[in-house]
């Protein structure tokens, strides 16, 4: 259990504060929108068929960018042009990465250190930016849900890590908060646990 | 003691690239020229294994051992993966049925799977968008198996990296590096 004299410093951020908002109104609605931001390029975003093409040069500094330096305009609900394009991919991806820059080691306003966090599903890693430590994070919530501070301790990762992952996760629409007390989760070391290190060591070294 | 990984699928999902990539020596391949139907889909195919070699810098090694896509060759899947610390399954999602594709594979290492972890990797999504990995996700869970499902290409080593670690992580997410 949490130690309730240990202080935990934790900033949060609204999803009004960056481009989350926008893109999870957007889903909500089921709506079709354009985002622009000047200098940067745009982006296409079907609330509809729930997925997104965007025309930038760098789109994680497009998607850094405030509310206030974008634009966006809806379009036609009832033609859907990413529907069928191959080279749109899934709103979840946009998301994800709308809260991984926008959260810069904050806590999404809505979230708590104390929330047990199960992951229903991994997110597509391949294609997202990640922390060091993001596979590890995942794990833990997705095996053995457990809560924002605990996985911290746990793992012994920065709680502005973790926080970084579970708001991107949240926004994404992967987690889930469990209803239930906060307890620790025993974690059985694997039996070749210094050799899985080992590993995952090397596979880090680009 | 010799520590592996098990990389497997169907024919043309990847499993000889992906080693390839990842392996810090040239890979030993056992390819022969197709001659059945995967002869219409590549030129030669594994017919025993494929094998790749990770140095872990500590003396140690990561042997990768890929499996004959063949279903003909299922008897050689169950002795590959003695001695396994987990499986890699990489599905083309451009084949026919990939789902039915995932689901046969997992359904045949059943028992390694359950004693160990598996990482869900699909290929040629550029080609083929539907199933997405919704759908694989959905499709792994009405399997009650839980696996991390990524989209990849074999041919990029971050991915199969990726891959790699988050079947690590789910061995044992305490693992540090």
């Amino acid at each position: 259990m949490p130690d309730p004299a240990e202080k935990l410093t934790v900033d949060f951020f609204s999803p009004a504060d960056c481009l989350v908002d926008i893109f999870s109104r957007a889903l909500s609605y089921s709506q079709n929108i354009h985002v622009k931001a000047a200098g940067l390029g745009s982006l296409t975003f079907s609330g509809s068929s729930r997925r997104f093409l965007a025309d930038t040069q760098d789109l994680a500094d497009f998607l850094r960018q405030p509310p206030q330096r974008v634009q966006v305009s809806v379009l036609s609900s009832k033609t859907d042009l990413l529907a069928e394009n191959p080279a749109a991919r899934d709103a979840e991806e946009l998301l994800w990465q709308a809260a991984f820059y926008g959260s810069n080691g904050r806590l999404l306003q809505g979230c708590h250190w104390s929330d047990v966090v199960q992951l229903k599903r991994w997110p597509n890693l391949t294609r997202l930016p990640t922390t060091s430590n993001a596979f590890r994070i995942l794990a833990i919530f997705y095996q053995h849900p457990t809560s924002v501070y605990l996985a911290s301790r746990l793992l012994k990762i920065p709680a502005a890590e973790v926080y970084q992952v579970y708001s991107a996760a949240h926004a994404a629409g992967l987690t889930r908060a469990v209803n239930r007390e906060i307890s620790e989760p025993q974690l059985k070391p694997h039996r070749q646990r210094a050799l899985l290190s080992s590993l995952l060591e090397r596979l880090s070294i680009r | 003691m010799e520590y592996k990984i098990i990389f497997a699928g169907p024919v043309g999902a990847g499993k000889s690239t992906a080693i390839s990539t990842i392996s810090d020596v040239e890979v030993v391949s056992t390819e022969s020229r197709a001659s059945d139907d995967v002869s219409l889909r590549k030129e030669t195919t594994t017919v025993a294994m494929d094998y790749g070699r990770l140095a872990l810098g500590n003396g140690q090694a990561i042997h990768l051992y890929g499996t004959p896509g063949q279903e003909r060759f299922s008897f050689m899947w169950e002795v590959l993966t003695i001695g396994g610390l987990g499986l890699v399954l990489l599905i083309d999602n451009a084949a026919d049925d990939p789902l039915a594709d995932m689901e046969f594979y997992l359904g045949a290492f059943a028992k390694f799977i359950r004693e160990n972890a598996v990482a869900v990797g699909v290929t040629r999504m550029d080609l083929q968008t539907q199933p997405n990995l919704k759908q694989y996700n959905d499709k792994l869970m009405q399997l009650g198996i839980r696996a991390p499902v990524f989209e990849v290409d074999a041919r990029r080593r971050d991915d199969i990296s990726a891959l790699l670690q988050a079947l690590l992580v789910m061995l044992d997410p305490s693992i540090k590096r």
